[in-house]
C-alpha cells in the first residue's frame, strides 16, 4: 500500500477496501517479487486502485486497462501483471476487450470489482446490473438483463474463473494467489457491496445489510453449473461462489511458441 | 452602502450535505424573488475532501459567482481553516462551536463570529444530529432579514417525498435556529429585495434537457460521464412524462451510433458527454455526416486531456469538435452563453439538425452544465422545423443535387421511397461509388459534385446563424470578446468597470460554425482596444476568429486551471490593458 494516499476516497461501508487487500496480501504471499508486479486499472471506484498499490502502477482510461496490459505483457512477459477495475470499466464499457483477451489466454490476471452500477459518476446503471435493480438511470427498474460473468468469461475461454465477494477475504486471497500462479487469462469477480451507489436505491438500510445479504445468501459451489450462477434481486435466491474453471490450456505464448516452431522446422 | 448583493459559501466534506444545503438555499432566495447564481467546486462525485458551494443572491440580474463572499456556512473544520480569512466584510461566520473550533485571529476585520450550536439543537428536536444544517439556515435567514417561511416551502420542496413527519421536524429545527440568532446576533443589512415573484431555478444541463423535449426528442442515448450525466439523470426522470426513450449505453461508440440510427429511422434523436467520451464518437460523427444524418450532440467540457480534471472546468474542446473525424463535412457548433440559452439552443440544435441535416453540436462545458442559476421561465412552444422531407411522386433520389445542397430526406417504410445509405461515397440515388467505379473519369466528377453539395449546406446554413451579440454601451474603451459561459464573468466586470469609469462593451458568441464572420469582424474592426477571455491554453476561439475574419484581437486573458474565469481576473486585466497597471 502506499500510505501517503491513503486515506482512500471510497465511502464508508464500500467493498473495495477489502477487495484491494486481499489483492496486495496475495501480491506478498506470491513467489514473484513486488517489483515484478504490475497493475493496471481503468477508471471509477475501483480505478482508483492503481494509485494505492505500492507496486508499478498504471491508471488507464475508462474501459481500456486490458488492452494497455496486454501490450505491456506481450512485451514483458516476465511481468506479472494484474488489471484491477470495476464492472462498468471492464465489462460495460471494456466489455469487447474482456471477451476477446479471455479467448487469446494471454496471462492476463483481471480482478473484476462488481458493485452492479456505476458508482464513481453517480449510480448509474450497467452490463452487470440485475434485472429489475433501481439506480439513478433506472427510475423504474433496470429493464435489461444483466451479464452472468463466470459464464461468459468462461465461455470466451479463460483458464481461470472465479467469484467471491470482498467478504470472503480468505478464499478471496487465494484465488488472486491462483490467478497469479496459472498459465493463462485469469478472472476474478468480487461481488463488493456498495452501499452508496447501489445498496440505497435497491432498500438495502445501510451498508451493514448489503454485508449480511451478501454473507447470507452466499453458498461456495466449485463445480456449479455457470448457467445458474447469475445474479438476480430476489433476495431469496442465492449468491454462488467458487473457483468455477482452473483447466489446463495452452496459453498465448505457449501457442505462439508451438506454431512458431512448427512452422520454422518445416522450412529447413 | 447595501449593494442589494451577498454571496454565501456552504462548506464541509462530502457526507455533511453540502449539496442538499446549498440547494435549499438557492431554492429558498428565488422564491424570494432574488436573481441567484451557484458555483459548486468539488473533487470527486463519491466521496472526497473538501467541497463548497457558493450561491450569490441579488436584486440585480448578476450572471457569475461573483468574487467576494459574505457569510460563510462552516459544516466541518476545513472550511473554517480555510475560508474564514477569506469573507469580505461586512460578514461573518455561522458555524457549532461544539464540534468546530474558530480561531478568532483568523476573522478578517468586519467579519463576525456567528456561532450556533446546532448539533444541540437537531438533538433536541429530533433525536439525531441530522438537521444540523436547516438549523443554520433557520439562522441564515434571520442574520439575512429573510422570511422563515419561504426556507419552508423550500424545506417541503426538497423533503417532500420524505414524508410530513420529516418537513415537520426540518420545520421546527430551522425555527429554533432562526430564535436562536434573534436572541444572540444581529442582522446583516445587504439591501436584499425579496419580492412575492417566485423564479424558476435551473442549471444548463437540466435547460439542454427541457430545450430538448420542447423539440419533440425520442430518443437519449447516454454513456455516464462527469459532468454530462446529469442530463440523463434528469431526461430518464423525466422520460415516462415526455415518452422518451432514455436509453443508457455500453459505450459512447453504441451511445452516437444509435442515436444516428434512431434519426435515420425519422425521430429526434441526441446524445450527451464530455470530451473524453466525445472521443470515442468522433467516427460516428464522420457517418452522420457522410449520410446526411440529423444528430444532436451536447459536449459538456471538463478539464482535459484524457481524464484529466472530472469536475473541473475548461473550454479546451473546440478545436477537437471542430475537427473531429476524418474528411471535410458540413457542421454545427453552437456555445450556449447561459441556461436561458441552454434551453434555446437545446431546441434549435434540432432543427438546425433536420434543415441541415448535418451533426449538430451543443458545447457547453462543466461551469456552466453545473450552475444553477435562476432563469426566465421557458417558453414550450417552439418552432419546429423538420426540414426538406421527401413526399413520393416522381423517382426518388435521396442525395439529389440542389440549389442549396439540401436534398430530399426519406423515412425508411415510406413506399417507393428506396434508397441506400451508405458510408462510402455515393452518387445522388445512394448507389456506392468506392468499390469499381472510383477513379473512373465520370464518377471523379460524382466524388467532387457530391463533395461541393454537402459542403454548400453551410452557405445557407451560415444565414440562419446568429451573429455575436454586443453587449453594453455601443462605444467603448474596450471590447472584450468571449465565447459560450465565459460571458458570465465578462457581464458582471462590466458593472465593476463602469464603476471605475471604464467604458467596456462585451463581444459574446454563441453561433460558432458557420461563423457570421462579416458581422464578427465589422463589429471588431469598430472596437477601440479588443481583449479576449476564455478557458484553455490555446486561444482556441481567438484562433478560429483570426483564421475566419482576418482579425487579430490585441489582447488575451487565457485561464486553464480548472477553474472558471472571475469577473475582477477580467476587471484586472482590462486595467492592465488601459492603464498599464
Ligand atoms: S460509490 Fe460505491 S463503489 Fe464507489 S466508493 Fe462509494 S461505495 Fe464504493
Amino acid at each position: 500500500m502506499r500510505a501517503h494516499r491513503l486515506p482512500h476516497i471510497w465511502c464508508p461501508g464500500c467493498g473495495l477496501g477489502n477487495a484491494l487487500r486481499c489483492y496486495v496480501e496475495a501480491m506478498e504471499a506470491s513467489d514473484t517479487p513486488l517489483d515484478k508486479h504490475v497493475c493496471v486499472s481503468g477508471i471509477g471506484c475501483s480505478g482508483r486502485a492503481a494509485g494505492y498499490v505500492n507496486v508499478d502502477s498504471y491508471h488507464t482510461t475508462h474501459g481500456r486497462p486490458i488492452p494497455f496490459a496486454t501490450g505491456l505483457k506481450l512485451v514483458r512477459p516476465e511481468l506479472e501483471v494484474t488489471v484491477f477495475s470495476g464492472d462498468g470499466d471492464l465489462v460495460t464499457i471494456g466489455g469487447n476487450h474482456l471477451i476477446h483477451a479471455a479467448r487469446r489466454n494471454l496471462d492476463l490476471n483481471v480482478l473484476c470489482a462488481n458493485n452492479f452500477n456505476y458508482g464513481m459518476t453517480g449510480g448509474q446503471f450497467g452490463a452487470t446490473t440485475p434485472y429489475a435493480a433501481r439506480t439513478t438511470t433506472t427510475p423504474y427498474g433496470n429493464f435489461e438483463q444483466a451479464f452472468n460473468l463466470p459464464l461468459l468469461v468462461a465461455a470466451s475461454g479463460a483458464t481461470f474463473v472465479s467469484r467471491w465477494t470482498s467478504l470472503h477475504v480468505r478464499q478471496l486471497t487465494k484465488a488472486i494467489e491462483r490467478a497469479f500462479e496459472v498459465d493463462g487469462f485469469a478472472f476474478v469477480e468480487i461481488l463488493s457491496p456498495c452501499p452508496v451507489g447501489f445498496g440505497r436505491k435497491n432498500e438495502f438500510a445501510d451498508a451493514l445489510a448489503e454485508m449480511t445479504h451478501f454473507r447470507e445468501k452466499a453458498i461456495v459451489r466449485h463445480d456449479a453449473d455457470l448457467r445458474e450462477v447469475g445474479i438476480t434481486m430476489r433476495r431469496e435466491d442465492p449468491i454462488i461462489l467458487g473457483n468455477f474453471v482452473d483447466e489446463e490450456r495452452p496459453s498465448y505464448f505457449v501457442g505462439k511458441d508451438d506454431l512458431l516452431k512448427s512452422v520454422l522446422e518445416g522450412r529447413e | 452602502m447595501p449593494t442589494g448583493d451577498v454571496v454565501v459559501v456552504i462548506g464541509g466534506a462530502a457526507g455533511d450535505g453540502v449539496a442538499s444545503t446549498g440547494q435549499i438555499y438557492a431554492t429558498t432566495c428565488a422564491r424570494n424573488g432574488l436573481n441567484v447564481t451557484t458555483y459548486q467546486s468539488y473533487q470527486s462525485v463519491i466521496r472526497g475532501g473538501h467541497i463548497w458551494f457558493r450561491i450569490r443572491a441579488s436584486n440585480e440580474k448578476r450572471y457569475s459567482q461573483g468574487d467576494d463572499f459574505n457569510l460563510l456556512i462552516a459544516l466541518d473544520q476545513s472550511t473554517l481553516d480555510i475560508h474564514v480569512p477569506q469573507i469580505a466584510p461586512p460578514g461573518g461566520v455561522i458555524f457549532d462551536p461544539s464540534r468546530h473550533d474558530l480561531k478568532e485571529e483568523a476573522l478578517p476585520p468586519g467579519v463576525s463570529p456567528l456561532p450556533v450550536p446546532s448539533q444541540e439543537i437537531s438533538m433536541d428536536v429530533s433525536g439525531k444530529p441530522i438537521m444540523q444544517n436547516t438549523v443554520a439556515l433557520g439562522a441564515l435567514m434571520y442574520i439575512l432579514r429573510l422570511d422563515l417561511k419561504v426556507l419552508w416551502s423550500a424545506l417541503e420542496k426538497m423533503f417532500g417525498r420524505k414524508g410530513e413527519k420529516v418537513i415537520d421536524l426540518n420545520k421546527t429545527a430551522s425555527e429554533r435556529g432562526y430564535e436562536h440568532a434573534q436572541e444572540k446576533h444581529e442582522t446583516f443589512d445587504f439591501g436584499l429585495k425579496p419580492t412575492r415573484e417566485s423564479k424558476p431555478i435551473m442549471s444548463g444541463n437540466d435547460s439542454i434537457g427541457l430545450g430538448a423535449f420542447a423539440a419533440g426528442v425520442k430518443l437519449l442515448a447516454q454513456y455516464p460521464m462527469t459532468p454530462a450525466s446529469s442530463i440523463m439523470h434528469w431526461m430518464a426522470a423525466h422520460s415516462s412524462k415526455y415518452g422518451v426513450v432514455v436509453k443508457q449505453t455500453e459505450d459512447e461508440l453504441a451511445a452516437m451510433n444509435m442515436v444516428i440510427g434512431a434519426s435515420f429511422a425519422g425521430v429526434r434523436a441526441m446524445t450527451a458527454t464530455s470530451g473524453g467520451g466525445y472521443s470515442l464518437m468522433v467516427e460516428a460523427t464522420g457517418l452522420a455526416g457522410m449520410t446526411e444524418t440529423p444528430a444532436v450532440i451536447v459536449e459538456v467540457q471538463r478539464a482535459g486531456p484524457s481524464t484529466g480534471l472530472p469536475t473541473k472546468t475548461e473550454q479546451g474542446d473546440l478545436n477537437m469538435i471542430f475537427g473531429a473525424s476524418q474528411g471535410d463535412f458540413p457542421r454545427i457548433i453552437l456555445a450556449p452563453r447561459n441556461p436561458e440559452e441552454c434551453f434555446e439552443v437545446g431546441w434549435r440544435a434540432f432543427n438546425l439538425a433536420d434543415v441541415y441535416q448535418c451533426p449538430v453540436f451543443i458545447l457547453s462545458d462543466l461551469y456552466l452544465g453545473e450552475m444553477w442559476r435562476t432563469v426566465q421561465p421557458p417558453d414550450f412552444e417552439v418552432p419546429i422545423i423538420r426540414g426538406f422531407m421527401a413526399n413520393g411522386g416522381e423517382e426518388y433520389s435521396r442525395y439529389k443535387m440542389t440549389d442549396t445542397g439540401i436534398s430530399p430526406r426519406a423515412i425508411p417504410g415510406q413506399p417507393g421511397l428506396m434508397f441506400i445509405a451508405g458510408s462510402d461515397e455515393h452518387g445522388e440515388s445512394g448507389e456506392l461509388i468506392s468499390d469499381i467505379l472510383a477513379g473512373i473519369p465520370e464518377y471523379v466528377n460524382v466524388r467532387a459534385q457530391m463533395m461541393e453539395k454537402r459542403m454548400s449546406k453551410l452557405e445557407t446554413a451560415v444565414k440562419e446563424m446568429r451573429p455575436p451579440e454586443l453587449y453594453g454601451p455601443e462605444k467603448a474603451e474596450i471590447t472584450i470578446v468571449s465565447w459560450g459561459s465565459t460571458q458570465a464573468a465578462v457581464r458582471d466586470a462590466l458593472d465593476i468597470l463602469k464603476e471605475e469609469e471604464i467604458t467596456a462593451n462585451s463581444l459574446e458568441f454563441c453561433d460558432l460554425w458557420p461563423l457570421r464572420a462579416k458581422e464578427a469582424r465589422k463589429l471588431l474592426e469598430g472596437a477601440s482596444e479588443t481583449l479576449i477571455a476564455e478557458v484553455n491554453y490555446t486561444g482556441q476561439f481567438d484562433r478560429l476568429l483570426r483564421v475566419e475574419t482576418g482579425f487579430q484581437v490585441k489582447h488575451r486573458l487565457r485561464k486553464y486551471d480548472g477553474e472558471p474565469i472571475y469577473p475582477m481576473e477580467v476587471v484586472r486585466k482590462v486595467r492592465e490593458v488601459l492603464h498599464g497597471s
